[in-house]
């Protein structure tokens, strides 16, 4: 039995899940910007949902590290901890590389067919130049892809909340990095490795990968 | 500090009500105290810890976050019930971050927490030589894990292991009954701890591998 939601996989999602995707990802992107209250009359209204599927939706967002209530203030974006760079690097070094490998070993297990359409859809992008946020969506996507094939809901639901994490400590800092451009490159070797189950070199990319975001992060701080 | 005291199973700073309540009702369930799919109810279990139902409900929004309590509108909040076909996808993220761990907590581990390990190995050791009982022994068990998961330095790190032990520890309480070999896997900690508090980062780190790994064999070979 997995522990991600029945939702997340054969079941349309529900209100709150679909709330839930759309905080994070304004969270993570830092539309709602870090520290900033968190309303939820006004949520309600926007998302069109009720309050209880709301605040299940900031629940799930605060065991993300994504908000955090406090009982008599409210609820808050929590505020970026570049310090946790390092520690959340050191987790990933561990568990990226090993969720490429097991997708690699599967080829791609269950998201073998989204992997398909990425790669596709990546050599079709050649090489333009990607702006800030469609290159973190990018790689966002694809390593949500590469956790999905890995076959693991556990690690995939801890790697879901670091790379997270990781894209949002990025967004801070990214308007003193230049482009992105040299992860596109990397991510068509990538999948083309947990395509062909060639699953050492998926894991050496995917090590490479985290290290070198990890690098030039330090680098602008 | 003695391992076979009830409430102590690690030395986590008190905090709020709603982090000491947090905690108790974490252990609790971990090691089946609360039976899986026992009804839970806030006003109950704030009278028996003598505080106010806002920290408990805290809580038990934490709890549910660490796959320890379900809510259901309208039913109520239940003990989730053991996942036993969990034990493969756990076992296979604690064998890649319990030797992290390890190895962090033997290179970087302060003087004060080498001693805590070290006090910890020798208790351990006068345990296993009397006649433990299983729930001493899961004790002692909780305890180990997280002293090392926070001697490793990295919050991140602690966090994610310490899920994952209390999915793993409660599927052993499960099957508590059948495991000969508890005294024996719990003794094995003696080794890892020595280790670590002497800075033998590989060495900790393949006594942690090996740990799990054995671990998991007896879990297979009763589940």
């Amino acid at each position: 039995m997995s522990i991600t939601p029945a939702s997340a996989q054969d079941e349309p999602p529900s209100l709150a899940d679909r709330a839930f995707q759309q905080l994070q990802d304004r969270l993570i992107f830092l539309d709602i910007p870090p520290g900033a209250p968190l309303n939820e009359g006004r949520l309600s209204q926007e998302l069109d949902l009720g309050r209880t599927p709301l605040r299940e939706a900031l629940k799930r967002l605060e065991s993300e590290h994504l908000v955090v209530t406090y009982s008599r203030r409210g609820t808050f974006a929590t505020t970026v901890d570049i310090t946790a760079l390092s520690e959340i690097s050191q987790v990933r070094e561990v568990l990226e590389p090993l969720a490429a490998r097991l997708a690699a070993e599967r080829r791609g297990g269950d998201a073998r067919a989204q992997l398909e359409d990425l790669r596709d859809r990546l050599d079709a992008a050649g090489n333009d130049w990607l702006d800030r946020d469609e290159a973190l969506r990018w790689d966002l996507q694809i390593h949500r892809a590469v956790y999905a094939a890995a076959g693991n809901s556990h690690l995939r639901v801890t790697l879901e909340r670091y790379s997270n994490l990781a894209t949002r400590i990025w967004c801070v800092v990214a308007d003193r990095i230049p482009q992105l451009q040299e992860h596109v490159t990397v991510h068509r070797d990538l999948l083309r490795a947990v395509l062909t189950g060639d699953a050492e070199e998926a894991g050496t990319i995917m090590l490479a990968h985290v290290r070198d975001f990890e690098t030039q992060i330090r680098q602008v701080l | 500090m003695s391992v076979t005291t009830p409430t102590e199973y690690c030395t986590e700073a008190p905090g709020s009500l709603a982090d000491q309540a947090y905690r108790q009702l974490r252990d609790r369930l971990t090691v089946l105290e609360i039976r899986p799919g026992a009804m839970i109810q806030d006003a109950h279990l704030a009278t028996e810890m003598g505080i106010g139902r806002t920290p408990v409900r805290e809580a038990l929004k934490r709890l549910q976050t660490d796959h320890l309590v379900v809510s259901y509108p309208r039913r109520g909040t239940f003990a989730t019930q053991v996942d036993i076909t969990a034990l493969s996808d756990v076992s296979e993220l604690r064998r890649n971050l319990e030797p992290l761990a390890a190895r962090k907590a033997a290179l970087a581990a302060p003087p004060s927490v080498r001693q805590e390990m070290q006090d910890l190995a020798r208790t351990l050791g006068d345990l296993s030589g009397g006649e433990p009982t299983n729930e001493s022994l899961m004790r002692a068990d909780l305890r180990v894990h997280r002293l090392i998961y926070r001697a490793s330095g990295n919050a991140h790190l602690e966090e994610t292991l310490m899920r994952l032990d209390n999915l793993a520890t409660r599927i052993w309480c499960l099957v508590l009954d059948r495991v000969p070999t508890v005294g024996a896997h719990v003794h094995e900690h003696v080794h890892l701890l020595e280790a670590i508090a002497a800075g033998r980062a590989e060495e900790a780190a393949e006594l942690a591998l090996e740990h799990v790994t054995g671990f998991e064999r007896t879990m297979r070979s009763i589940l």
